[in-house]
């Protein structure tokens, strides 16, 4: 199976990668489009700047190939920054344009019930309540989950059927994690999750 | 109630896990990665590597400990000391680690939070601050706690989130290593006034440090040395307590 981590000079990569490795598969980092369009899978990562990921994928001439790959029906995963690449705009810095492949757009969580003290970026592990059942969740209990976030920007997405789960920080609900068709996206980052961000990668990549 | 992160503090002198008191007198305790894939086992949070002698020489050895941590313990590393460019920065994110902290050349340039921030992303970037008290209010202090900087903790923190830090790692100098408490003052200031998330560092004896400093403070996590590398107390012990005290942090 060959899974591809798109390289826009964002992210991690290499934890995502170590990741990948421990549970048992191999990965390749590229931005090669001829190679990522070949590939069974791939995983757009992310930690950085809604403008400054757009201007790298541009730079890489990235942003077309993405969008092929997900009309082929292989899974596609977003993380963090990666998940909110998927919506149709952001307004972080300047209002920018998105992949556009999941209905929604990316803007400053707010401190919906006016919790004192309330700091962003939003860090730390929560409990993520799941929606619908889907194979992303095999093994993962559904009561009591903790995985990591970090992040000062929230997806919300057009359609709330598209939402699998959600997290909910200091009284506000924020987006955990989406699903649409052959598209996954995930606020938290599962490389740094523990054993349970790993069996989330395990089902993504069985998937 | 916020959720609150258990970080375990790891101060590096060229292979070794050192301790000190006061953030000077070093011991040497063992392999860092031993130490940290212990804590990962047994459930902690995040991993703060500090290199602590931080000069070019070490560079190799710090992002071999980086890598072999990265490979098998899946919870955020946080890595700093020493760091003083962008290329700095980078080769010890490329060796694995997801945060950096920087301190000394944060102080003699902070534009370097900016352009450390706008490459890597605000979340990466942690600026540690360290700070001594000083009458009515608390000096910052870099290299290891020897070297006075003249700027007022309160007004550097405020800086430093401006510049575009996306934590604060706040280090009690005098408590550092003593077992006798965090500085609550310090810490209550200085949350008081940051919308940027601050660790709290230094000082942990007792479990009741651990709830009073997150009782008496806005603090958003805890780092914690000597109390872990020493066997005073084990995490599933600060966990069990925390869960059994109110306080919101991840458990099994």
């Amino acid at each position: 199976m060959k899974i591809i981590i798109i390289n826009y000079k964002l992210g991690n990569l290499l934890s995502l990668q170590r990741a990948l490795k421990y549970i048992g598969f191999d990965s390749e980092i590229s931005n090669d489009s001829a190679k990522i369009l070949k590939a069974d899978k791939i995983i757009l990562p992310g930690v950085g700047s809604f403008p400054t990921a757009v201007s790298y994928l541009k730079e890489f001439e990235l942003i077309n190939t993405i969008k092929d790959f997900s009309k082929s029906g292989k899974y596609i995963l977003g993380i963090c920054l990666g998940m909110q690449l998927l919506a149709n705009y952001s307004n972080e810095f300047k209002l920018t344009e998105g992949l556009g492949l999941i209905d929604g757009k990316v803007e400053l969580i707010s401190n919906k019930t006016n919790y004192k003290n309330f700091k962003l970026p939003s860090i730390g592990w929560y409990n993520i309540k799941i929606f619908k059942k889907d194979k992303i969740f095999y093994n993962i209990d559904h009561n009591k989950n903790w995985f990591y976030f970090v992040h000062s920007y929230c997806f919300v997405p057009k359609a709330r059927s598209e939402i699998l789960a959600e997290y909910k920080y200091n009284g506000t609900d924020l987006v955990a994690a989406i699903k649409k068709n052959n598209i996954y996206g995930f606020q938290f980052h599962p490389e740094n999750s523990a054993m349970m961000g790993l069996e989330i990668l395990k089902n993504f990549c069985h998937a | 109630m916020r959720n609150i992160r258990l970080i375990s503090r790891l101060d590096i002198k060229s292979k070794n896990l050192i301790k000190g008191i006061r953030l000077e007198g070093l011991r040497v305790l063992g392999k860092p990665y031993d130490f940290a894939k212990n804590y990962f086992d047994n459930g902690i949070d995040e991993i703060i590597y500090m290199d602590s002698v931080a000069s070019l020489y070490n560079r190799n050895t710090l992002t071999d400990i980086i890598e072999e941590t990265s490979k098998n313990i899946f919870i955020p590393i946080t890595v700093g000391g020493g760091i003083r460019s962008i290329d700095d920065a980078y080769s010890v994110l490329k060796s694995g680690a997801d945060k950096i902290a920087i301190n000394t050349a944060a102080v003699r340039n902070p534009k370097l939070i900016e352009d450390l921030s706008n490459r890597f992303g605000k979340s990466t970037i942690v600026v540690s601050i360290e700070a001594k008290k000083n009458v009515n209010s608390w000096e910052a202090y870099t290299d290891n706690g020897r070297e006075s900087t003249g700027l007022d903790v309160k007004k550097w923190a405020l800086q430093c989130e401006t510049a575009g830090a996306g934590e604060i790692l706040l280090t009690s100098v005098d408590q550092d290593g003593t077992g006798l408490g965090f500085d609550c003052e310090l810490v209550s200031e200085i949350t008081n006034i940051t919308k940027i998330p601050v660790i709290a560092s230094g000082g942990m004896g007792t479990l009741d440090d651990f709830k009073k400093i997150i009782s008496y403070s806005n603090c958003e996590a805890v780092a914690i040395g000597n109390v872990l590398h020493y066997k005073k107390i084990t995490i599933p012990e600060i966990k069990f307590f925390a869960t059994g005290n109110n306080i919101n942090i991840r458990s099994s």
